[in-house]
């Protein structure tokens, strides 16, 4: 484990990448210990103030404190992450595993679906979901779930087939090789590296896709505070102060580019690997 | 050759067929009745009937999906509820100021993402190539519409440097221009880092290929390989990604549009599907799965095109 | 000028991070003017690190400790970059092993054949007629119309052919062939030396033929150099180094060949033992640890690798040369 971390902080993009994770895990998680105000207290005096020694990153139009919100925003928003990743990709694994063991017609009709869905614009099947259901979390949750499990079933399609093509395995078919075995020695093996690689470059694109609907109105519902409605917010007032526009992206910037930094990095260290193994 | 090409635009209209079905079973599904928003609360049983019947909302499903269809071809994609104006008109429109938009947004990433790899890439592991590398990073993983926010709050707002609404004067191309420069940065920036490491990371590979250590045991000159020999292979993953990322930059031009409160179709979906105004919707879901079947379409022909072996396979 | 090539006291190292792997040592030949000179050894012997030392396309981890190497007498080893591709292509030409993917695939052979002149101060028509000119020579069928086609629509054999000719377009003083018929099959093998001693007969140019294939060694090269773990273990004519071959290694290479077997036996002969760490290199002689017999001397290191002359136009490592074999 420690060699691992070393391994990341050696090249500064994951020096800095783990660093941010884990601060930002660590105020989020911590929310309620960090802030210093209730996120849905309301102070209609001191709305829209500047950044000060009480108000860190200063007041929103209601006189809530923006870094309390922002912090239980970030909360939200990693609650939402991992519970639709997690997901989705079980859903990946099913649905790939399916499609490359399967039938061809299965496999088509399969990688048909999953090209049609991609080529909707997510905006059109978010607003349609969520006109359906109702802005919610759970409604989001759903939404990415939906526009994500056919990409992890891609990949997972992919290496899957991977491997049952390879001279190797052929070599095992033709002596006789049990399914279980097949699965857990070679299937599985080749399918992690990809799909964990994968969702940790997906974190931050759900945690985006979660900010940007939230901001369109389709999220969670005020005052809860979501970073996108924080946003949305500052949009709305962003001639009175800039300051919830700033509070509401400044997290969402650290957020995804600590996670991308730190997805590249594991895929610089996990890829070499991966190709000795399957080599 | 030529069966290359049918089959893919065979497929691409499988395609466009049935996102238009599934969007138009999706919406039937939808509570809320476009006739009493189109009619208000105040109308009577037989007016709405007549409208349903206009509409065409009693039929089966598949017959519904077939008429609209067949009027496709004729031309006739239905009226807006609300305003009655027809929707190919309002596409017409709104879909070029869209269209502009996404140009630019790819125009920067071309302009800057690709020679941006291409230096790291021969650079590569040197200081300004691990630096440049944060950035690109960076810019893929900001999210298009954050920076787009920003971009309005700091250089419309407070520097008042760009206009912050709009698409400009009609007829003034420099007005349009300044319209046009934030929000095609804010979608643009992402593809911009996409296009980069893209770029440096084929180049990379090339570079280890046998054929380019032909070329230089030759002492053929190291432009010349990188011309010739290096980007002509490398380019090629790069024109699929642009191919394939049609659906991502509509996202983005969603935002785009609504925050710089311009038109375009992004916005006009955004708008009709929360006014549940049906044939807009289906209008604009047309135009956007057409658009995104042609640019893939055309990104894989110009692949074949310039990598003859994808050919040779298609035909073994 | 006798000699095309002159490699003088090569001692080659590569970095990696378990240290220093000693590549070459002490790496001592001559190539005469339209003389084929062979070097034969197994796999990580050094034979493509003297090639990639010749042609200053080295990998990053390389490093040229000591010694010189001289083309037309001219030193070349420590050229920089843009006066090096002045010889590349031109004085010098290489081939490769693997034809299939040595040519650029997305570029017609013609291109790349016109390419590849670019030292020369002609004009393209003239380029391409000397291409076609070349073509015929190697024997393509039908090189006017398949001038335009790609690679991937030749065969391999066809494909090296076709490397050839782009090799000796340039009138070079040296052609080096690394391993060229090792990625064929056997009836192509054979075309191809036969093409390339046909041609050194008309174009006058010297080869530096690498292998593993002692037969072509035998049948094509005017002298042999044989090399193990980084040094040469014994060199000379091959007419000395068939009839009387000297060191063990030498001996064992020739009783390992198939062809050379007169009566039946029932395992294929083969030398034990492998190639020794080249990171952390002992005193003891290289050979010792597959050598049939290892003197006292040998593992003690008491005599130091080192080629002696056995006799005129034959040099053998002294280790061995005191051999009780």
């Amino acid at each position: 484990m420690k060699k691992i971390i070393y391994e990341i902080i050696k090249e500064p993009l994951g020096l800095i990448g783990l660093t941010l994770v884990s601060l930002v895990i660590l105020l989020s998680f911590g929310a309620d210990l960090f802030s210093p105000f209730e996120p849905s207290q309301i102070n209609i005096r001191d709305k829209l103030q500047n950044p000060s020694l009480v108000h860190i990153l200063g007041t929103d139009q209601l006189g809530r404190d923006l870094f309390s919100r922002v912090l239980h925003g970030g909360r939200i928003a990693l609650k939402v992450a991992l519970i639709s990743i997690f997901i989705s990709m079980i859903i990946g694994i099913v649905v790939g595993i399916a499609a490359s063991i399967g039938k061809k017609w299965l496999d088509n009709f399969l990688l048909f679906i999953f090209d049609t869905i991609r080529s909707f614009p997510t905006i059109m099947f978010a607003l349609a979901i969520v006109t359906l259901f109702g802005p919610s979390l759970e409604t989001i949750i759903f939404i990415v779930i939906l526009t994500q499990s056919p990409i992890y079933a891609r990949i997972v399609r992919t290496q899957t087939l991977m491997v049952i093509n390879s001279e190797y395995i052929q070599a095992e078919k033709v002596l006789g090789i049990n399914f279980m075995r097949l699965m857990v020695i070679h299937i599985i093996p080749n399918v992690v590296g990809p799909l964990f690689i994968l969702a940790s470059m997906d974190i931050p694109f759900v945690i985006a896709i979660e900010a940007g609907l939230s901001f369109l109105g389709m999220g969670v519902r005020p005052p809860i505070p979501s970073w996108g409605s924080i946003l949305n917010d500052g949009y709305s007032f962003i001639d009175n102060s800039p300051w919830p526009l700033i509070a509401g992206g400044l997290p969402l910037i650290i957020t995804t580019i600590g996670f991308t930094f730190l997805g590249e990095r594991l895929r610089d260290i996990i890829d070499p690997k991966l190709k000795k193994y399957i080599n | 050759m030529l069966s290359f090409i049918f089959n893919k635009i065979f497929i691409g209209f499988l395609i466009i067929l049935a996102s238009i079905s599934s969007l138009y079973i999706m919406i039937h599904m939808v509570p809320g009745d476009p006739i009493k928003v189109l009619l208000g609360p105040r109308a009577t049983i037989e007016m709405q009937e007549a409208i349903s019947l206009k509409l065409g909302l009693n039929d089966p499903l598949f017959i519904q999906i077939y008429n609209f269809i067949k009027n496709i071809f004729k031309g006739d994609l239905g009226n807006d509820i609300l305003t009655q104006r027809p929707v190919l008109t309002i596409l017409l429109e709104q879909t070029p100021h869209t269209i502009a938009l996404v140009t630019v947004s790819i125009g920067w990433a071309i302009l800057l993402g690709i020679p941006i790899g291409c230096y790291n890439a021969i650079y590569q592991n040197s200081k300004s190539d691990k630096i440049s590398g944060l950035f690109t990073v960076s810019f893929i993983a900001i999210p298009p519409f954050v920076v787009g926010l920003y971009c309005l709050l700091i250089f419309a707002v407070s520097l008042k440097w760009l206009p912050a609404i709009g698409v400009g004067e009609s007829g003034n191309l420099i007005s349009k221009i300044s319209h046009l420069i934030l929000p095609s940065i804010a979608v643009g920036l992402g593809w911009v880092g996409y296009l980069a490491r893209l770029v440096r990371s084929s180049m990379l590979e090339v570079f280890k290929d046998n054929h380019v250590r032909t070329a230089r045991a030759y002492g053929i000159s190291e432009s010349k390989i990188i011309l010739y020999y290096v980007l002509r292979i490398a380019i090629l993953p790069t024109i699929t990604l642009l191919g394939t990322g049609i659906g991502i930059l509509f996202s983005s031009s969603v935002f785009a549009e609504i925050i710089f409160s311009r038109p375009g179709i992004g916005k006009l979906i955004y708008e009709s599907v929360i006014n549940r105004n049906y044939p807009v919707v289906m209008g604009a879901v047309l135009v956007s799965s057409t658009l995104f079947v042609i640019t893939t379409t055309l990104a894989d022909i110009i692949n074949a095109l310039l990598d003859p072996r994808i050919k040779n396979n298609h035909n073994s | 000028m006798k000699e095309s090539l002159n490699i003088e006291n090569l001692y080659v190292n590569y970095l990696t991070n378990k240290g220093q792997l000693k590549a070459l040592r002490n790496i001592n030949f001559n190539i005469p003017r339209n003389s084929v000179v062979g070097i034969i050894g197994e796999s990580g012997c050094g034979k493509s690190t003297i090639v990639s030392s010749i042609i200053g396309l080295m990998p990053d981890n390389a490093k040229i400790e000591k010694g010189d190497i001289k083309l037309n007498n001219n030193s070349i080893l420590n050229l920089k970059q843009n006066e090096m591709k002045k010889i590349l292509g031109n004085n010098l030409s290489v081939i490769f092993q693997d034809p299939m993917t040595s040519l650029n695939p997305v570029m017609s052979i013609g291109k790349q054949m016109i390419l590849s002149q670019h030292h020369e101060k002609i004009s393209k028509k003239e380029k391409i007629e000397r291409s076609l000119e070349m073509l015929d020579l190697v024997g393509i069928p039908d090189y006017k119309s398949r001038f335009n086609d790609l690679p991937h629509q030749f065969s391999g054999g066809m494909r090296q052919r076709i490397m050839i000719a782009m090799a000796i377009q340039s009138r070079p003083d040296l052609l080096i062939a690394d391993e060229p018929t090792t990625a064929l099959d056997v009836t192509t093998e054979v075309q191809i030396i036969n093409l390339l001693k046909n041609l050194k007969n008309k174009i006058e140019c010297s080869i530096l033929f690498i292998t593993h294939n002692l037969n072509l060694l035998v049948d094509f090269c005017d002298y042999i150099i044989i090399m193990y773990a980084g040094i040469i273990v014994e060199k000379g004519t091959t007419k000395n180094i068939f009839l009387d071959p000297q060191h063990p290694y030498t001996k064992q290479l020739f009783n390992c060949d198939p062809s050379q077997i007169e009566k039946k036996i029932k395992k294929f002969p083969f030398i034990k033992g492998s190639l020794p760490d080249l990171i952390n290199l002992k005193n003891e002689c290289i050979f010792s640890t597959r050598c049939e017999h290892p003197s006292h001397e040998c593992k003690e290191g008491l005599i130091e690798n080192k080629l002696i002359e056995f006799s005129k136009d034959h040099w053998v490592d002294q280790c061995c040369i005191n051999c009780k074999e």
